[in-house]
């Protein structure tokens, strides 16, 4: 057993819970949610998307089509959301 | 009964509110897999620099309007995707159009968990406080099993997670039982329970790659990987006292 550190830290949500996190299929990606979705590059932790519709809303899980082009989320006002990623 | 539906609901949050400032634990438990996955990412514990919003997407492809209640569980597979929330529904719609396969109602709680089979045939599903887990056949919305694994324990028994394992035999799932419960996809026959030491409510199971290891993460904030056929931990991602609820 071995004690291990975070190779990357990433605060773009702030003092939000985050509920989800998913990986995109090549691993280069990490997406990842509150009170928008963050798309984040893994190794760095740069951030390379932002999906923000107009309503206010929380998101809970997050899933990506296996080819990781696009994300299903689903959110506290009901619906499920398919949106555009990297 | 919208009454009923708002209380319950409001279990969910706090379910997640007890999460707290989660966010920095989770994303350190996503990179730790990435890590034990293979990856050769560089190392870079410099703070992040003002970084850039990069691509502003507000407007979706689709959305998704058949549950009545908030969505808590959403999974993709191939052309499908299933989602599950506080209506107590788990339904399986068409990805690209949104047309509507087929409705789940099982449950009798807050759906919390669910993960595809990797053939695409079978959803297995987790709800809150029921403690039970059902896995149905995602064409028909017959029921193949239910396991009670994680009801042996007085108190909240929701289910947090549930992962089917990549080769398709076994399946993970998680609970705030303070366990992690390894299982049978076809027979439900338990297999292995993994708790850590002080037991602590868990909030999520991932397998690697492999299917030999799971990272699992507490509500007492650290992620755990452990070998899915003995139960030996085999490292820990010391948390910072906030739970993590999310693993990858």
């Amino acid at each position: 057993m071995s004690t291990r550190k975070p190779s990357v830290r990433y605060h773009g949500h702030g003092r939000f819970t985050v509920p989800d996190i998913a990986r995109s299929p090549d691993g280069r990606y990490i997406a990842s949610d509150a009170l928008d979705v963050q798309m984040w590059e893994a190794a760095t932790g740069r951030l390379r998307l932002t999906y923000r519709p107009g309503a206010s809303a929380e998101f809970f899980q997050i899933a990506l089509a296996p080819d990781g082009t696009r994300l299903a989320v689903g959110s506290s006002d009901m619906t499920v959301q398919v949106f555009q990623g990297l | 009964m919208k009454d009923q539906g708002a209380h319950r609901l409001s279990r969910r949050t706090i379910l997640i509110g007890l999460a707290g400032l989660a966010g920095v634990t989770a994303a350190g438990g996503a990179i730790a897999w990435l890590k034990l996955a293979g990856s050769t990412s560089a190392q870079s514990n410099h703070p992040q620099p003002t970084a850039p919003q990069g691509v502003i997407v507000t407007t979706p492809l689709l959305t998704y309007r058949g549950h009545h209640a908030p969505v808590t569980a959403v999974a993709w597979h191939d052309t499908r995707i299933a989602s599950g929330g506080g209506d107590h529904t788990v339904q399986v719609w068409n990805a690209n159009t949104g047309a509507p396969l087929l409705t789940y109602s099982g449950h009798t709680d807050i759906v919390t968990a669910l993960s595809w089979s990797p053939d695409g045939r079978k959803i297995v599903v987790g709800a809150a406080h029921t403690g039970f887990i059902q896995v149905w056949d995602a064409s028909t919305g017959a029921t193949l099993l239910t396991y009670r694994g994680h009801q042996q324990k007085t108190g909240d028994t929701s289910i947090t997670d549930v992962a089917w394992s990549p080769n398709g035999q076994w399946i993970a799932s998680s609970s705030l039982d303070d366990s992690v419960q390894i299982w049978d996809s076809a027979t439900g026959a338990a297999l292995l329970t993994y708790r850590t030491d002080p037991p602590a409510a868990m909030g999520t199971a991932e397998w690697s790659p492999d299917s030999t290891r799971i990272a699992a993460s507490g509500m007492a904030g650290a992620v755990h990987i452990f070998a899915a056929s003995t139960g030996t931990t085999l490292g820990v991602l010391p948390g910072n006292g906030s739970p993590t609820i999310a693993s990858q």
